[in-house]
């Protein structure tokens, strides 16, 4: 793999990792609250916990396919964790951009998929 | 211990994580510090620059030269190992090692012309390597390596137990709350998140040494334990001659080697000289995670293919797969910044847990220690500093000790490693006079300035910096000063912190209860 | 019992204790695998080491410091038993 190659699976395999961790906190009361002024009804919850666990499931294909099969799961653990306190960090500094960002992210990363199965 | 499990864990958690917290936290940070180990070395010889025309140089013409080297240099010895380890992504230059009697040789040579690269004398990032698993004490020093491990584990599983809150606070860092909450959100958080992570660094640092932990099981079945690696690694050397020979360029066997190993990482010479001389080709480490290097042996002086091994024992793959796993040599570039925010976060984890006992007590004392508790306390917050911002500083200054210190002078390196070393003494005795808030505050600032002073400082010794490495195209250089520069900011951000906690600045929540106790 | 002499018995217990039946376990996997004895050694190298973080858990989790010892002992006495047997019938 290129540099240019390498950083964009990087990117493609973080963002989905980020959209399933943005996805797993919207899925949480306190969490919900701080994004966005409203409450938070059973099935969104159930809702969000599904979009969470398929961004993260996603986010294991770009790893595999850049890397193999081994080192493509050491990979996608690094960027789970990564994700998850990028999550943190945006609940904590800008609450009210982790949807925006999330969806962004997310939807971004989707197409790319979409256009490297193509 | 105390009336129930999870108050002994809490108990257990709070006083081996402070006591082993404190050597844990110098530990992490060299570990982090190893991840770039290469790089480090690099930077800290400036007079070695690397150049895109480096790079550039064949393999085969590389080799050519560090072989000619060798012959001229190194003497037919029995018993002798010469190693070739040629530019590569995680190794910046060509490098040739022999020894002489038992001492050391480690050269670099310009692969356009084949000279010499003169370079100061310093262990370079080696030196924090090996105090990540020796502090520089030998055996002794992985063992007291070793048990701040297990200790390690200890407080992992300990900390999972008192958190209770695992899942429910998976995402919860309230930096506006209290000084006790929000540093206690931190340390959760931290711990939480990369859990996968601190488990497997703790637990492979421990497999990695099974011939220091655990020697009796290797002697119960082997009379001579060297010969367990034998059992493990084919050898293909062969009987000292003790003859001259001329030796064939070893370089005109890459193309077998690399139809037999894939791709070249380095190469040793054994009995370089002689009759019997055996040239022998590994595979880099950076084709998957097990760090075991397919093998191919040659003989030097004819050329004969004496044996290849590319199949490998199931329980050494998978041993030498925690050894890979730890040192993260597979992955490129991108696993490596992984694995260095990784250690970032964990020291984080160590420090909020330090810095914590300190909160804790600080605001409400509990009078461990009987009368002598406000004494110990401070000695305490004292040591902490030390551990944490001494060993930040102790880093600093020996990059600075290699940048400043005069070149004409006996030992230079192990100057560099003194000032190292004596850093945290210094430290010490600087937390012991101050108040605590106060000493935190005046080595963060004194690290912040050897941060970004650095550039400047070499540029005052006539050394080249952060541009000259730009503009030479010296990427692995650059990175490592930006990187200092870069952690330089993240402390200065820590300093306003402590400002605030200094003037008693009310948090939201608890107006004014966080003034300086003592 | 004076808390300090508590502590003292439980930290021995966890560490001193913790070690030797780590040694102990890697011992009788080491001599009992059927296999090559490279494989002994690496197999053997990876599980003995959470032991020693259960003992030193044990150590401070058990209602006494007697208790810590009493586990301690018994364990090492009876991988200590099946080390000799092993050496009697080999």
């Amino acid at each position: 793999m290129n540099d240019i190659s390498v950083v964009l699976t990087c990117l493609l395999a973080y963002g989905l990792a980020y959209a399933g961790m943005a996805s797993f906190s919207l899925g949480m009361e306190k969490h919900y609250v701080q994004a966005r002024v409203s409450d938070l009804t059973a099935s969104r919850k159930k809702l969000f916990k599904a979009t969470g666990w398929s961004f993260l499931i996603l986010a294991v294909l770009p790893a595999i396919y850049g890397w193999g099969l081994t080192i493509g799961i050491v990979f996608w653990t690094g960027f789970v964790s990564l994700a998850a306190i990028s999550v943190v960090l945006v609940l904590s500094y800008f609450p009210k951009r982790l949807i925006w960002l999330g969806g962004g992210v997310a939807g971004i990363a989707l197409s790319v998929l979409l256009l490297a199965m193509l | 211990m105390k009336k129930t499990f999870s108050l002994s864990m809490a108990w257990l958690h709070t006083w081996l994580g402070l006591y082993l917290g404190w050597l844990l936290f110098a530990v992490f940070l060299t570990g982090t510090m190893a991840v770039f180990e290469h790089s480090i070395t690099h930077w800290m010889q400036p007079e070695a620059l690397v150049k895109p025309a480096h790079a550039e140089v064949i393999l085969a013409r590389q080799l050519d030269i560090a072989q000619a080297y060798l012959e001229q240099h190194a003497n037919r010895e029995k018993g002798s190992n010469w190693m070739i380890a040629p530019i590569s992504d995680n190794h910046p230059s060509l490098e040739v090692r022999w020894r002489v009697k038992g001492e050391a040789h480690e050269v670099l040579l310009n692969p356009l012309n084949g000279e010499v690269v003169s370079t100061r004398e310093t262990e370079g990032g080696a030196m924090l390597t090996h105090f990540h698993y020796t502090l520089l004490a030998g055996l002794t020093g992985t063992l007291i390596v070793g048990m701040a491990a297990v200790v390690m584990l200890v407080g992992l599983i300990s900390g999972i137990v008192i958190h209770k809150r695992f899942f429910k606070d998976f995402f919860t860092f309230r930096r506006r709350s209290s000084a006790q909450r929000s540093w206690l959100d931190a340390h959760n958080v931290a711990g939480v998140l990369i859990l996968p992570f601190l488990f497997m660094i703790t637990y492979t640092g421990l497999v990695m040494q099974p011939n220091t932990f655990l020697p009796l099981g290797i002697k119960a079945v082997y009379e001579n334990p060297r010969a367990l690696r034998g059992d493990a690694v084919q050898s293909f050397e062969q009987p000292y001659q003790a003859e001259t020979a001329k030796m064939i360029k070893v370089s005109s066997l890459l193309p077998q080697a690399q139809a037999a190993i894939q791709s070249v990482g380095w190469l040793m010479i054994q009995n370089g000289g002689d009759a019997g001389a055996v040239v022998e080709f590994f595979q880099n480490l950076d084709r998957r995670i097990s760090a075991v290097a397919d093998h191919a042996a040659f003989s030097a002086v004819t050329g004969r293919m004496l044996g290849v091994q590319t199949e490998w024992r199931d329980s050494a793959y998978v041993y030498r797969g925690f050894v890979g796993i730890h040192m993260a040599m597979f992955g490129g570039w991108v696993m490596s910044w992984l694995y260095f925010l990784a250690g970032l976060v964990s020291c984080g984890l160590i420090a909020t847990g330090l810095i914590l006992f300190t909160i804790k007590r600080r605001k409400r004392p509990e009078h461990e220690f009987g009368a002598m508790s406000t004494r110990i306390y401070s000695l305490i917050e004292a040591i902490n500093i030390t551990a944490v911002m001494g060993s930040i500083n102790a880093i600093l200054i020996y990059f600075w000790a290699n940048r400043v210190l005069p070149m004409e002078i006996p030992e230079r390196s192990s100057w560099e490693v003194r000032a190292f070393l004596l850093t945290w003494l210094v430290s010490l005795l600087h937390a012991l006079l101050r108040k605590p808030l106060y000493a935190w505050r005046e080595q963060l600032v004194f690290a912040v300035l050897l941060c970004w002073l650095l550039p400047l400082c070499a540029r005052l010794n006539g050394l080249p910096s952060l541009l000259e490495f730009w503009r030479h195209g010296d990427g692995i250089a650059f990175g490592v000063e930006a990187t200092i520069l870069l952690m330089g900011l993240l402390l200065a951000t820590a300093i306003p912190k402590v400002s605030k906690a200094i003037h008693g600045v009310p948090s939201k929540r608890t107006a004014g209860s966080h003034k300086v106790a003592y | 019992m004076k808390p300090g002499v508590d502590i003292l018995l439980r930290v021995l217990a966890g560490f001193v204790g913790g070690y030797g039946l780590t040694v102990l376990v890697n011992l009788l996997w080491v001599l009992t695998w059927p296999g090559h004895r490279a494989d002994a050694v690496y197999w053997g190298t990876f599980f003995p080491y959470v032991v020693f973080v259960i003992i030193l858990l044990l150590a401070f989790a058990l209602r006494s410091a007697w208790r810590a010892w009493a586990w301690v002992l018994g364990l090492s006495a009876l991988l200590l038993v099946l080390l000799a047997l092993l050496r009697f019938f080999k």
